[in-house]
């Protein structure tokens, strides 16, 4: 016979029970979310249906319009690193690390991670609140009603728009962070260009280029996978949108974070 | 009866622990006009999606041509939707379009071939009759709720279904758009498109129905040809008619008289 502290015992173990498996059954619905996603890529390139004018709005607004501040933090983040290094590294002798140090931040680590963390925060919740008001307005049904996929027309347009904004704001992160902190760091600490472009180029491998990005494509599908799919979480209410919105910019920074972790530990092995 | 255009098989549908659909299975006549009829809250809008495939019962299937509308995919889902339309109560038009655009998307899509030009005439053709028509640059958020249903009831045609679902489409619409719509979805009816519809228009329902669907508490309560229907001594049924045909409060004689322009039988 259950006695009363059992069945509070037993409620709880049933109720993470069913906390559990219903997360793990989200999972699988993402997962085959991301494989929908995919396929109806291939597809939409063989295609080029109707989804163009989506595509080339989703580069415009999270490729072009997010050039200001990818560049201020690219610049910020390379001078600081250029003046710290030209004026620490000397005084243990290491000076021609400043290169490996800048390749390594900039290239392989941090431009990437930070570029990705700039859309997941103005893409990735632009994407999930206007899906998620697409849904409480019944336009996803009209989509569906007029036979028109939304993955295909919704969902690709902006999973490609936002790898290749990725991949083309994490080169213009390099560039910025590489030249333009060089050129704000000659007003504190002039490095003759040669020099400085030498040393450069001596530290960087393909294998750094590769990585930057592997890591772009990777964060790209990240960021908007993620928004669409909690995008398409909301149901009924606009109450939801917002909450789905910072669910996507929470979940997207942990999964991008362990696949960052994941892409370097490949990188060292 | 004729035969099924579109069949739904134990459909059942609860939201937040309200059973909106309670077990309903229906056969909608091919080339008919079947409308639902029914207190506000009864299942018909549900009904109507799920019979549409817009969205999956909790238990049940709707078949269109023998195929399980909510587990079709691909390209044999573009082919079947091209056959199939529907006009949204709301509208549900796509806010960041024109109206032009709305109108234009679905031919885009499916026709990705067609020429501009093409596609200018077809949709002047479809406009033509509506005041919409001079405002066809204008985004949703610009218009009225008529305007806007009568741009969703448009969106619905332009692709020529086979079987047109129709979500009161005369409500909040004016006089003259509202004729226009019923001869519309008369002509339709003459060239053997299955009409599905919900509506609370006496006069269209007196016009065009083939058929009446009652609907009260998520379950069906009458369903067949509309004299068969409008006969029946079933009290609610009666109340249904007479309420939800509000109209008839004007009439002095009784609901198969204010139905009488029906065709009763096919």
């Amino acid at each position: 016979m259950s006695t009363p502290d059992s069945i509070v015992r037993g409620s709880v173990v049933e109720r993470a029970g069913a906390a559990v498996t219903s997360r793990i059954g989200l999972l699988f619905y993402a997962l085959g979310f991301f494989i929908e996603i995919l396929l109806e890529t291939l597809r939409w390139i063989r295609r080029r249906p109707a989804g163009s004018r989506v595509l080339a709005m989703q580069i415009l607004f999270t490729g072009v319009e997010a050039l200001a501040v990818t560049a201020v933090l690219a610049i910020g983040l390379g001078a600081v690193i250029i003046v710290q290094g030209t004026s620490l590294l000397p005084q243990f002798g290491q000076q021609q690390l400043l290169y490996v140090i800048l390749i390594t931040v900039i290239t392989r680590e941090l431009g990437p991670i930070l570029t990705a963390v700039i859309v997941a925060a103005r893409s990735g919740t632009a994407i999930t609140t206007e899906i998620g008001n697409m849904v409480i307005n019944h336009e996803i049904e009209a989509y569906v009603a007029s036979g028109i996929n939304p993955i295909s027309y919704l969902v690709v347009p902006r999973f490609l728009g936002v790898v290749i904004s990725m991949v083309v704001l994490n080169l213009y992160f390099n560039i910025f962070g590489l030249l333009g902190s060089w050129i704000i760091s000659q007003l504190l600490q002039p490095i003759e260009f040669f020099h400085y472009f030498h040393g450069l180029f001596s530290a960087l491998s393909v294998v750094d280029v590769f990585s930057s990005l592997v890591k772009s494509v990777v964060f790209g599908a990240i960021v908007s996978t993620v928004s669409t799919f909690h995008g398409f979480r909301v149901e009924r209410s606009s109450t939801e949108v917002p909450q789905m919105a910072i669910k996507s910019v929470g979940q997207g920074f942990i999964l991008l974070m362990v696949a960052n972790a994941l892409i370097t530990l490949v990188y060292y092995l | 009866m004729s035969e099924a255009a579109i069949t739904v098989r134990k459909a059942s549908f609860t939201r937040d622990g309200f059973t909106v659909l309670n077990d309903v299975s229906v056969d909608f006549p091919a080339g008919r006009t079947t409308l639902l009829l029914g207190p506000s809250g009864s299942g018909k809008t549900t009904l109507l999606k799920i019979a549409a495939g817009l969205f999956p019962p909790d238990r049940g299937r709707a078949r269109y041509r023998g195929v399980d509308l909510t587990a079709v995919s691909g390209e044999q889902e573009r082919e079947l939707r091209r056959e199939l339309g529907f006009a949204f109560q709301d509208g549900a038009l796509w806010q960041n379009m024109t109206v032009f655009q709305n109108l234009a998307l679905p031919l885009q899509y499916h026709y990705p071939r067609m020429l501009r030009r093409e596609m200018q005439a077809r949709i002047d053709r479809l406009v033509s009759g509506f005041p919409i028509r001079r405002h066809m640059e204008l985004r949703p958020a610009a218009l009225s709720a008529g305007e806007r249903k009568i741009v969703s009831f448009l969106r619905a045609l332009v692709l020529d279904p086979r079987v047109l679902f129709f979500d009161e489409p005369t409500s909040s619409v004016d006089n003259q758009s509202a004729e226009r719509i019923e001869n519309i979805l008369a002509d339709r009816r003459r060239r053997g498109v299955t009409l599905i519809g919900i509506s609370h228009n006496a006069q269209l329902t007196a016009r065009l129905a083939d058929y009446l669907l009652i609907m009260i508490g998520g379950a069906v309560r009458a369903f067949g040809p509309v004299r068969q229907v409008a006969a029946t001594g079933d009290r609610e049924v009666q109340t249904v008619l007479s309420d939800v045909l509000a109209d008839a409060a004007s009439f002095d004689g009784d609901i198969l008289e204010l139905l009488d322009g029906a065709d009763g039988e096919p």
